[in-house]
């Protein structure tokens, strides 16, 4: 072995030891034994590496993002229904999602709760949803009493799921449990609608959420003494705030 | 792999990561979210591995293929041939020179390191990983890895120097060829 390729070897040798019993190393090693000025090189060399090794392991990663890992696992955990998508738990998980409030009671015996709701129908509506295409027109009332229910919705929507299945209101499964949705126009912007019977009576907060990525959606849910609702629009956060 | 692993996954792992996330992405926040979908992925994939002694070249395979993910490739591959020639050894710099710099700056240089290289680059400084692995998380051979190490340092010394003699800096070549 000439020094070059003694060279080419040892510059992959990590300058904390390592890798001081990998045989890849054995003969370049034996080879600086027997050449000072190799040595003299490699130590200078290892020095080099150990100090630029120590200023990147000066570099911490930001406050909190060993908690939003472990955050976002424990969110992860509740329930594990198919439905989960990677964008979801990076969203919950970061920084930039605003969640005013969870309230994470449902198990998977009870079904689905509102926030699994919401998760689901973002991602239904990002992957599944046929862009208004082929609407039933027994739905134009319903939605027409969508463009007009006065705000908060949270609080003045009532819905009957037999009215919205009387109506071939296209309907999906989650976790078993029948979900409807129905897509409505207002104040120029697209709004869908997901509603499925309240499996989770205790939970009645509002929550509200930002998916990340190119579609971004905003999305909000709630329930009522009869059903559970999630509402996502691609019009933004502040569009959709007007209609809660 | 058992559920109760993970927090000790991520306290082993996270910091690494983050670091290798940094030096690819080149932003904090786009740094933050590979690492946190790489561990979102371990936690819907991860029971899969059933041999923890590989968990840590998982983990990094995936936040690299991630990051790969998000960029276009004609957009990361930079042309090795239009490179400056390999400085073999760059004179003039010492350690305690860079001993004397800002972790920061270091970042920076390496951050300005041909991608090509300072993707084993950064995973060999990590130090957590041999050659043999950088080159199983890269999907490169052996031979490749070392000799990307071996022009990575000389480009960092490069910048370092040039950086402690208050040089300007000059970027390398952005114009990109298919593999």
């Amino acid at each position: 072995m000439n020094e070059h390729d003694a060279k080419f070897h040892l510059r992959a040798m990590r300058p904390n030891g390592a890798d001081a019993a990998d045989p890849m190393f054995a003969e370049p090693l034996a080879e600086a034994a027997r050449d000072p000025k190799l040595q003299a090189w490699l130590e200078r060399e290892r020095a080099i590496d150990a100090m630029t090794a120590a200023k990147l392991a000066a570099i911490a990663p930001p406050a909190g993002l060993r908690e939003a890992i472990l955050a976002g696992a424990r969110a992860s955990s509740r329930g594990g229904g198919w439905w989960r998508q990677p964008w979801w738990l990076a969203a919950a998980a970061g920084f930039a999602v605003l969640i005013a409030a969870v309230v994470l009671t449902t198990t998977r015996a009870r079904g689905p709760s509102a926030v699994e709701l919401a998760q689901f129908a973002a991602n239904d509506l990002m992957q599944a949803h046929d862009d208004h295409v082929g609407f039933p027109a027994e739905l134009a009332d319903v939605q027409a009493r969508l463009s007009g229910v006065a705000a908060p919705m949270s609080e003045t929507l009532k819905l009957d799921v037999e009215e919205l299945r009387r109506n071939r209101c296209r309907s999906v499964r989650i976790a078993g449990h029948e979900v409807f949705e129905i897509c409505f126009p207002r104040d120029g912007a697209w709004y869908h609608l997901y509603v499925m019977r309240n499996s989770d009576r205790r939970a009645r907060a509002l929550h509200e959420s930002e998916t990340q990525g190119p579609d971004r959606l905003a999305i909000a849910a709630w329930s009522d003494a009869r059903n559970s609702y999630a509402l996502v629009t691609n019009a933004g956060r502040e569009a959709l705030r007007r209609l809660l | 792999m058992h559920a109760e692993a993970f927090p000790r996954l991520v306290e082993t792992y996270y910091t690494g990561l983050y670091r290798f996330a940094l030096s690819l992405a080149r932003n904090a926040s786009d740094a933050s979210d590979l690492t946190q979908q790489t561990f979102f992925i371990w936690a819907t994939k991860g029971h899969m591995l059933r041999d923890e002694a590989k968990a840590k070249t998982w983990l990094f395979t995936t936040l690299y293929r991630e990051f790969l993910r998000g960029r276009r490739r004609d957009a990361r591959v930079t042309a090795i041939e239009d490179l400056p020639p390999t400085e073999q050894d760059p004179p003039g710099l010492e350690a305690d020179v860079i001993g004397k710099m800002d972790a920061q700056v270091v970042l920076d240089a390496l951050q300005e390191v041909a991608p090509v290289f300072r993707e084993p680059l950064t995973l060999f400084y990590l130090q957590e990983l041999s050659y043999l692995e950088i080159a199983e998380i890269l999907a490169v051979p052996i031979g490749t890895v070392m000799s990307r190490l071996s022009r990575g340092k000389a480009q960092l010394r490069t910048l370092l120097e040039q950086r402690a003699s208050g040089g300007q800096v000059i970027s390398f070549p952005q114009r990109s060829v298919r593999s």
